[in-house]
């Protein structure tokens, strides 16, 4: 009986072992070593509590050089390849800083992809002030935002769902329409009210007197003189949407949809 | 050696050259290029550009035969000033023009006889019920108007007319485009071909009428349009039995100018007309010439009736051949406002419940 119970439990603690493998990647990886020991992990403390709470993978990988590779190839194949991404959907962000180049960039997967809109990461550039050198306080800010913007996407959502996907009832610009529609209606039917009581109008021409069928044209003549061409260009599409819900998308290598944004510092 | 000519651009007025790499006449102005043949034909109707001759021969009304005018009594209003005359039978006692009474002046003089007369065709029961029909559904109308009216006081005038004859020759010349467009997928094309349109031709007019009566006012007499002459005969003294006429006093020289005016106005809307086809048309030029134009004095007959109402004067005229009644009527302001209020309401409710409405599904 103890022999089947303890060759039971090596084969539970066996069969534990391939979980192990899936476990997560390590969420700060820092080749370019921009932080201290201590700063390491004070951020990556800060990356698994943001990446427990909203459920997605929040990650920050630095590099000396991306090589010939853009920073979104980079970014989305770092992500994709080394297993990032929580659920099926593999809902992460990972923030890439190339220190030859002077990249930074930002791509997401899954979720995070509502979660954090082309504005949204645009911000997060520029709030991080990585120029200043403070790569902790960079990395701290960045999780921070996209916490914040989670926690956002969750309220708006809410609220949808309150109100069956139309957003609040906002009366007033309601109101407006009304009064004016009905400004114009009262005018209009006034005016045809006035115009019942005006008869009276002069007769500019003498239709009524032209003798019958003395109407004749004898002479007519069309000539085509000449003719002006002109084009006026097509306007372009744009290109960058400034909307504040819209998030651009791509393919990555991996064949995954990833969204994402970027910038140099 | 042939003489030179030289012509003149269609599109910027410059002289036209001969232009070899092209081998079309070219503007060396505006750039644009035409076919001898188009250039040579507007030449021509350039040149047939005329101006109008409008002319008449007026030589309306006629000599009273002796006797003829004794039963004509002429009659002054001390008040308006106004000149009627009637017949002896006619028991004329107030002014058509502004109800004040009027004083029999004794026999008419100084005027000439009427070629023409339309009797009366409604009389003045026929005259009260146009009236009272004219009052209804007027939703702006005050209520107390139709009370204060006096009705009653109706009266047949014969209002004096010259009417106008005549042939009308005319030439308009026009320019005129036409536009397309289409795109591909960098551009948006628009080519726009220009014509010059020329149409000639002749519209005859019979017995164009203008008030001969400073005191009817003329937009009301137009607006009783139109008089019927079919119906007309020459003229005797016995159909001013029981009716005022009005005695003229503006001369037909004097209203020649409105005849002119409306004779060309449809003239250049009858031919305006023949032109189809294009996005959008301009007149250039357009000339019109009269022939035979004559010119004839008429009485036709009008019941009028005039009524002051809160110190303003409101003249109503009935076409006596037709029964067209023409005349403006009082507006009540305070029920404007409130038909006003009532509609606005009403719409902006709708509007309103209709945004709730599509908020709601």
């Amino acid at each position: 009986m103890k022999k089947i119970l303890s060759a039971l439990s090596i084969l539970f603690l066996v069969s534990l072992m391939p979980l192990a493998s899936y476990a997560s990647p390590k969420l700060l990886v820092d080749e370019a070593d921009l932080l201290t020991d201590e700063q390491e992990m004070t951020v990556l403390k800060e990356l698994e509590t943001v990446s427990a709470d909203t459920g997605m993978d929040v990650a920050v990988l630095t590099v000396e050089s991306i090589g010939d590779k853009s920073p979104m190839e980079y970014a989305d194949d770092y992500f994709d390849y080394n297993g990032y991404g929580q659920g099926p959907d593999r809902s992460g962000v990972i923030l890439l800083i190339a220190m030859e180049s002077r990249d930074w960039y930002i791509s997401t997967r899954g979720r995070a992809i509502d979660c954090l809109s082309d504005s949204q990461i645009s911000e997060i550039g520029s709030g991080m002030n990585l120029s200043s050198g403070d790569y902790e306080g960079a990395f701290l800010f960045y999780a921070g935002d996209v916490k914040y913007d989670y926690e956002l996407m969750l309220y708006t959502e809410e609220q949808n769902a309150l109100n069956g996907g139309r957003g609040p009832f906002n009366p007033v610009p309601k109101i407006v329409i009304s009064l004016i529609v009905g400004l114009i209606a009262g005018l209009i039917y006034r005016g045809v009210l006035k115009g019942q009581l005006k008869s009276v109008r002069a007769n500019g021409g003498a239709m009524d007197y032209t003798r019958k069928d003395s109407f004749e044209v004898s002479e007519q003549r069309d000539i085509f003189l000449y003719s002006t061409t002109s084009k006026t260009a097509k306007p372009e599409p744009s290109s960058s949407s400034s909307s504040s819900s819209h998030t651009s998308t791509h393919t990555s290598s991996s064949g995954a949809t990833h969204g994402g944004g970027g910038g140099k510092f | 050696m042939a003489a030179l000519q030289e012509y003149k651009c269609p599109c910027c007025g410059g002289a036209i050259e001969f232009n070899s790499e092209v081998q079309k006449m070219k503007c060396p102005f505006c750039d644009t290029e035409f076919e001898m043949e188009a250039l040579k034909s507007f030449d021509e109707d350039l040149k047939l550009d005329a101006s109008d001759e409008m002319n008449w021969d007026t030589k309306p009304g006629s000599e009273w035969s002796s006797g003829e005018s004794d039963g004509i009594q002429s009659y002054v209003c001390k008040s308006c000033g106004g000149e009627i005359i009637g017949d002896e039978n006619t028991a004329a006692t107030s002014c058509p023009y502004c109800g004040n009474p009027i004083v029999m002046m004794g026999q008419v003089s100084g005027m000439l006889k009427p070629d023409f007369v339309i009797p009366f065709k409604l009389n003045k029961e026929s005259a009260v019920m146009h009236f009272n029909n004219h009052l209804k559904g007027k939703k702006l109308l005050p209520k107390v108007f139709k009370e204060q009216n006096h009705i009653e006081e109706v009266k047949g005038v014969y209002v004096p007319y010259w009417l106008f004859d005549a042939d009308v020759n005319a030439r308009m010349r026009y320019k005129g485009n036409k536009v397309s467009t289409w795109s591909d997928s960098k551009y948006i094309y628009e080519r726009t071909d220009h014509y010059s349109i020329t149409r000639g031709g002749r519209v005859s007019f019979d017995n164009v009428p203008v008030d001969g009566s400073s005191k009817m006012d003329d937009t009301l007499m137009e607006s009783l349009e139109p008089f019927d002459f079919t119906d007309a005969v020459s003229f005797q003294t016995a159909y001013l039995a029981g009716y005022m006429a009005d005695k003229y006093d503006v001369s037909a020289d004097d209203s020649i100018n409105r005849a002119n005016t409306r004779v060309k106005n449809s003239t250049v809307a009858l031919f305006g007309n023949t032109v189809r086809g294009y996005s959008g048309v301009t007149t250039e030029s357009s000339s019109i010439a009269l022939s035979n134009g004559k010119a004839k004095y008429a009485l036709y007959p009008v019941w009028v009736l005039n009524t002051t109402w809160k110190e303003k004067q409101y003249i109503f005229a009935m076409n006596g051949q037709t029964g067209k009644l023409v005349g403006d009527l009082p507006m009540d302001k305070s029920l404007a406002t409130s038909y006003f209020f009532k509609a606005a309401g009403l719409a902006a409710g709708i509007v309103f419940l209709i945004q709730f409405l599509l908020w709601f599904i």
